[in-house]
């Protein structure tokens, strides 16, 4: 089409040419111009775009909205319009597009003018813009510490966290001075910060800020702000962490040092700190007293107050405190006082521990020159000593060179029911007449040896006559180098005894279930039997004096002997491994039997022995070959079944196969008849014709209705049958041609000549619809010549379908598709097929009947 | 005004004219054609209507084998009773379709814009015009 251009034309053309918005013009149905940016954006040339867009061009899933948005256009319904739709790219890529058109008047005439931009990246980036927002926003409200944007005393923006940890609503602290937040004596500090900001001051400001919350607490927070830019203006952005807790611990930790060094410079001994090279760091004043010295001694070396002589074992012992991390107790050593006089000492010494490092060494400083201090501090020992003694639950006494008591305990008072030891009693009182002499003996004894007994057991008895077992440890007590008595401790052995009866009860228990067992027991002993029950007994045919140190081996089969050697001495080298084992063992008559023996190591009067349980096993191992075999009898039987099932499933597969091509082909020519009965074409040209009868021929409407209807119940009725009777068929072919005869009138004449038995012959159902179908499709039909069908059986029984040959000129779609699918379906039903014969006047379809 | 009817089925033809009767009744049907034979007959020897209402499937042929033996620029409205081949003809060479049974608000609306607004809607068919869409690309 050739557009005459004015000037003004010309103007809209460059315009359109150089837009960077797509622009289509159509007019009357057909594009006339796309310009270079419609092209671009869907990858064709601009050639292309004005020959082939249409429907095609756009996605599938608008296509049915759009088209029918144009046609719409085309009906004049709507003028101006604007949707969004997806554009289908040469590349197969969608173009998101938002189309825009108008109507305007081109040569005279209306035409459709459409922008159409391209939004893919606009609605990506949207969708990216807002998963950022988002992300960003939850950042923001769920940090642990508290953010705020704040301009010209005003909170423009506080997270979460920061409302939370004033206690404050957001609306609040909008609504309220910034400063009002900040502890009145802290506000100084904000308003320099706020004026380094107006200078211009961009660089990151950290304080620590004292806060208040709504209800006048306050939290200590270590603020961080910098300058930001909001809502097109400068604004601080702070973030505020609270550390009130900190501080608070920060104060716990510095009063508890004070209060340690007020303790420290009130103790009488000396405490001193050291660094790691020795250097004194501190000393309380009662060091400073001790040794003599000022203030400026502070920072000298502690060698210095420490004889020579001992340095080396003084800086042994600062590295063992120091590496080690031990504390030291009573080291000696001579101290030197800064004027040069030496005294006796004992240090105590604890490494100082900062962060898992050691930084120094504290302890103190003992003076023990004094005998006084001795004196007095073995005095202590002693009251400490007694006073333990008195607490013991035993009986402790001592007694003199001459065997009288010089102490018995409260324990022993009780025990022994003497109150006092006035007047003088012999410690021989405290057991029974026959054990005196060897109490004594005892007693001579230890002097002789100068050693503690062993524990000896006596006889002991009370004031009143009771008498009961003990046993009794003493020890010689030397003073000065002389042996001036016997220190001893009593224990009460009443209940040991009485153990001693129930374990001897209990071991005879135990003896009894060993001797009825039905299990072998028996324990060996550096290879030889020790003990063996009845039932092992049993099971060897040996009797049990035939057995006792028989050598166990002798009984055990060749082929277990290395291992159970190898068993044995790990055993006894105490090692521990599953003790559990098989064995072939050989009766007294020569037989074998199978045996399954559980060792474990144990006691056997005072040395180690082994204690074994043998259980014959057999028939077990009987029982176990068997399954064993009938295991694999069923592995064979399962062998087998698997391929028969396996052989079967291929031949059911392949009958399945057949029945599935079968109803395949019987649903497509439901289907193709179904289709051509539901087929819009045929249902829509039925109803114009229902229309038209009802206001002209209402009778005939009537009947025409009815007629439809059993047309297609006859479908629905008949789809799943693989053959009906011609009867049936015959029936519904009536209604059938009836409806033909109206729509097409005097154009066709179907003419049936069926005799009543062939009636109860069988047929493919809807064949004869098909081939009626066929030659309507195929044939030209007016009413000066008519389509004439003739449906009738030969002499051979088969059903001829014959009409008269006036083919159309175009050529409409119809590969014979109907033709094969009838033929197939009879080749399934194992029938012969029909055939079809085109003859120069005739179509002729002879079909098979089933009589 | 006269309009050309070309349809094979006689129930329909009868109805789409009482229709246009009804819609104004000095409207000329100036001709009933059944087939594409007839048709070219008549379009050779008479002259070209004001509107055409054209059924798809004609006795002998489909109906755009008219156009392939004689050209002719009368507006056309088809009627049919499927979508497919019409929106097609719509979209790509713009012409109007109604379904069949035709709707009379529908069949107004064509005749409100072919006839009564005294807009040309001519433009030339003739062979060809027709065969990318009904050779069933």
């Amino acid at each position: 089409m050739e557009l005459v251009l004015s000037e003004q034309e010309k103007l809209y053309r460059s315009l359109i040419e150089k837009s960077l918005d797509g622009i289509v013009i159509s007019q009357d149905g057909k594009i006339v111009l796309v310009n270079k940016a419609f092209a671009d954006m869907i990858g064709y040339t601009i050639e292309e775009c004005i020959e082939n867009f249409g429907p095609d061009s756009i996605a599938p899933e608008d296509r049915e909205r759009v088209v029918k948005i144009h046609y719409q256009r085309m009906k004049g319904e709507v003028s101006d319009l604007r949707y969004t739709a997806l554009l289908l790219h040469k590349n197969g890529e969608k173009v998101v597009a938002e189309f825009n058109s108008t109507t305007i008047e081109m040569n005279g005439k209306p035409a459709s003018l459409i922008s159409i931009r391209d939004i893919t990246e606009r609605n990506r980036m949207q969708e990216a813009l807002e998963k950022s927002e988002k992300k960003y926003k939850t950042l923001v409200e769920n940090s642990l510490e508290g953010i705020t944007i704040i301009r010209d005393n005003r909170i423009l923006f506080a997270n979460n966290t920061y409302c939370k940890m004033l206690d404050y609503t957001r609306e609040e602290l909008y609504n309220m001075p910034s400063v009002n937040t900040l502890h009145p004596e802290d506000r100084v500090k904000a308003f320099e910060i706020a004026k380094r900001r107006n200078n211009r001051d961009f660089s990151t400001i950290h304080e620590e800020l004292r806060m208040l919350t709504k209800t006048g607490g306050i939290k200590e927070c270590a603020t961080s702000s910098t300058l930001i830019e909001f809502e097109g203006q400068w604004a601080s952005f702070f973030t505020s962490h609270d550390i009130t807790e900190n501080k608070n611990i920060q104060r716990a930790l510095l009063e508890s040092e004070q209060k340690y060094r007020e303790l420290t410079e009130m103790l009488p001994q000396t405490v001193y700190e050291l660094d790691t090279h020795g250097n004194i760091i501190y000393f309380n004043q009662t060091g400073f007293k001790q040794f003599g010295l000022d203030t400026s001694d502070i920072g000298k070396s502690s060698f210095s107050f420490i004889h020579p002589s001992q340095h080396e074992l003084m800086r042994e012992n600062m590295r063992k405190t120091i590496t080690e991390k031990s504390n030291s107790f009573g080291n000696k050593y001579t101290a030197v006082r800064k004027n040069g006089e030496t005294f006796p000492a004992m240090t105590f010494a604890s490494p100082i521990i900062f962060e898992d490092r050691v930084i120094g060494i504290r302890g103190l400083i003992l003076d023990i020159s004094e005998p006084e201090a001795m004196g007095k501090a073995l005095q202590e020992s002693e009251k400490r000593y007694r006073e333990l003694a008195e607490m013991l639950p035993q009986t402790l006494y001592e007694h003199d060179t001459r065997g009288i008591l010089t102490y018995l305990n409260q324990a022993g008072k009780k025990t022994f029911g003497i109150e006092s030891l006035e007047p003088e009693i012999s410690a021989h009182n405290l057991v029974v007449a026959e054990d005196i002499q060897r109490m004594v003996s005892n007693m001579q004894k230890t002097y002789f040896e100068n050693a503690s007994s062993r524990g000896n057991s006596y006889t002991a008895i009370r004031t009143n006559g009771e008498k009961f077992p003990v046993m009794i440890f003493a020890t010689p007590m030397i003073s000065e180098g002389n042996i001036t008595g016997t220190r001893g401790i009593v224990i009460d052995m009443t209940e040991y005894v009485a153990m001693e009866k129930a374990l001897r009860e209990s071991e005879l228990k135990y003896r009894t279930l060993i001797d009825k067992a039905t299990d072998g027991i028996l324990i060996t002993q550096s290879g030889v039997f020790k003990f063996v029950n009845p039932a092992f007994c049993e099971m060897m045919q040996y009797t049990e004096n035939e057995l006792i140190n028989k050598p166990f081996i002798e009984v055990v089969d060749k082929e277990h002997h290395a291992e159970m050697l190898e068993n044995h001495k790990r055993r006894m080298t105490g090692e521990t491994f599953p003790a559990i084992y098989r064995a072939k063992l050989y009766r007294k008559d020569g037989s074998s039997i199978m045996v399954e023996l559980n060792s474990r190591t144990t006691d056997f009067e005072g040395n180690p022995a082994s204690f074994v349980i043998t259980r014959d096993i057999t028939d077990r191992l009987q029982t176990e070959e068997e399954l064993r075999n009938a295991k694999i009898e069923l592995e064979h039987l399962n062998q087998n079944l698997e391929i028969r099932v396996h052989e079967s499933t291929l031949k059911l597969t392949e009958a399945n196969t057949q029945l599935i091509r079968l109803q395949k082909e019987n649903l497509q020519s439901q289907f193709e008849v179904l289709r051509q009965q539901v087929n819009p074409h045929f249902l829509f040209n039925s109803l114009n014709v229902l229309t038209s009868l009802i206001k002209l021929e209402p009778d005939l409407a009537e009947q025409f209705t009815e007629h439809l209807s059993k047309v297609y119940r006859y479908v629905l009725e008949n789809k799943d049958n693989d053959l009906v009777s011609l009867q049936t068929e015959l029936d519904f072919l009536d209604a059938y041609i009836f409806l033909l005869n109206i729509r097409f009138m005097d154009k066709i004449v179907v003419k049936v000549d069926v005799s009543e038995q062939k009636r109860e012959c069988q047929i493919l159902p809807l064949a004869l619809q098909l081939l009626i179908e066929n030659a309507i499709k195929h044939n030209a039909m007016s009413k000066r010549n008519p389509l004439k069908i003739d449906i009738f059986i030969d002499n051979e029984n088969i059903l001829h379908v014959e009409n008269n040959l006036q083919e159309r000129e175009s050529h409409m779609v119809s590969t014979g598709v109907g033709l094969r699918n009838i033929a197939h379906r009879y080749h399934l039903l194992e029938m012969p097929e029909p055939e079809f014969i085109k003859t120069e006047t005739k179509f002729i379809a002879r079909v098979p009947l089933k009589c | 005004m006269r309009i050309v009817i070309i349809e094979d089925e006689m129930y329909a033809a009868k109805r789409l004219e009482n229709m246009v009767k009804e819609y104004d009744p000095n409207i000329e049907i100036a001709a009933w054609l059944e087939s594409v034979e007839e048709s070219v007959e008549w379009f050779r020897a008479n002259a070209e209507p004001n509107l055409i209402f054209l059924d798809i499937h004609l006795e002998d042929n489909l109906s755009f084998a008219i156009f392939d033996k004689v050209s002719v620029s009368s507006p056309i409205v088809f009627t049919t009773a499927t979508d497919e081949l019409a929106i097609k003809a719509f979209v790509t060479k713009g012409i109007d379709f109604l379904h069949k049974p035709i709707v009379k608000t529908e069949l107004n609306a064509m005749l409100d814009k072919y006839l009564a607004s005294g807009n040309d809607f001519r433009k030339p068919i003739g062979a060809g015009f027709f065969s990318d869409i009904f050779d069933n690309k």
